[in-house]
C-alpha cells in the first residue's frame, strides 16, 4: 500500500513539474548593432546574462516642456548605445515596458533619437529573476 | 372589431400622421421668409455688431469647454490680449543663456572625454527649464557623444 502511494505521489509530482515547464521558451540575448542602428533584448535575459556588462535602462521624465524617454542598452561585449525620445507615442511605448518585456529599438545615428520602438510581452520570454 | 371600426381608426391615424408630416414640411417656409426679410433690413453697422456678439459668445463657450473645435479656439486666440513683447524678450534671453550654458557643459566634458555626475546634475537642472526644441538640441549633442565613446560616463546609471 505504501509503495503504491509513493508511486502515485511521484507520478503526480512529475506531471505538475512537466506542466509548469511547458510552453515555448525564447532566450533573447542583448545586442547592440551600431551599423544597423538597432538594439534588442529582454530585461530578464540581461539580468541573467553571465557578462557583468549587460544592461538595459529605460528612464521616463516629465516636466513643464513635456515628457522625455531615455534608453540605454549595453550588450555582453560592452557595446553601449543611448537614445532619447520626446515623441508622445514613443514615450508611451517605452513607458509600457515592464520587467519581463522584450525591447526592440532603432535609432537615428546623427541625433540618437529613438525612431522605432517595439515593446513586446510574450509568455515565451524568461521571467524576471532576482 | 368590425371592419367599419378598423377603417375609421386607420383613417384617423393617416389623417394625424399626414398632418404632422405636412406641418413639419411647411414650418420652415415662414421662418425663411422672416429671415430673408430681416437680413434685407440690416445695415452695415448692424451686421458688424452681430458679428462682434457672435465672436464674444463663441469665446465664452470655448473658455467654458477647453475641448471646443479648433475654429472656436482660434477665435479665442484672436480676442486674447497680445503677449507682452518685453516679457517675451526677457524669456528668450533667459532661454538663450541656459542653452549656451548647457552646450558649454557638454563641450567642456568633450574636451576631457569624461562625463561626471556633477555634469549630469547641472545639465539636468538646466534641461528642465528649456523648451522642447532646445532640449532636443542638447540631447542630439550629448547622446551621440556618449554612444560613440567620445564621452565616457564616470559613474553608474543614466547620464541625464
Amino acid at each position: 500500500m505504501r509503495r503504491i502511494l509513493a508511486l502515485a505521489t511521484l507520478t503526480v509530482s512529475l506531471a505538475v513539474a512537466a506542466s509548469a515547464n511547458a510552453g515555448a521558451k525564447y532566450l533573447v540575448f542583448s545586442s547592440v548593432d551600431t551599423s544597423a542602428h538597432h538594439t534588442e533584448g529582454t530585461f530578464a535575459d540581461a539580468r541573467a546574462d553571465s557578462s557583468d556588462k549587460t544592461d538595459i535602462t529605460v528612464q521616463i521624465s516629465a516636466g513643464d516642456s513635456g515628457q522625455t524617454a531615455l534608453f540605454e542598452m549595453t550588450d555582453p561585449t560592452g557595446q553601449r548605445m543611448y537614445c532619447w525620445a520626446t515623441n508622445a507615442g514613443v514615450v508611451q511605448a517605452l513607458s509600457n515596458a515592464n520587467n519581463d518585456s522584450r525591447l526592440s529599438i532603432d535609432w537615428d545615428p546623427t541625433t540618437n533619437r529613438c525612431t522605432n520602438v517595439s515593446v513586446m510581452n510574450d509568455s515565451g520570454y524568461s521571467p524576471k529573476q532576482p | 372589431m368590425t371592419s367599419r371600426t378598423m377603417l375609421a381608426i386607420a383613417g384617423v391615424v393617416l389623417f394625424a400622421s399626414g398632418g404632422y408630416v405636412a406641418g413639419a414640411r411647411r414650418t420652415p417656409q415662414p421662418m425663411l421668409e422672416h429671415a430673408a426679410s430681416a437680413i434685407a433690413s440690416l445695415d452695415a453697422p448692424s451686421v458688424r455688431s452681430i458679428v462682434r456678439e457672435e465672436i464674444a459668445r463663441a469665446g465664452l463657450a470655448a473658455r467654458a469647454c477647453p475641448s471646443a473645435p479648433a475654429s472656436t479656439t482660434a477665435t479665442v486666440a484672436l480676442t486674447q490680449p497680445a503677449v507682452d513683447p518685453e516679457a517675451q524678450a526677457a524669456r528668450d534671453r533667459e532661454t538663450q543663456t541656459l542653452v549656451a550654458r548647457a552646450h558649454d557643459i557638454i563641450n567642456g566634458a568633450l574636451a576631457n572625454g569624461t562625463w561626471n555626475e556633477s555634469d549630469r546634475a547641472v545639465l539636468r537642472s538646466i534641461v528642465v527649464h528649456l523648451p522642447q526644441a532646445e532640449q532636443e538640441a542638447v540631447y542630439s549633442t550629448l547622446f551621440p557623444a556618449l554612444s560613440d565613446g567620445r564621452l565616457k560616463p564616470a559613474f553608474a546609471g543614466m547620464p541625464l
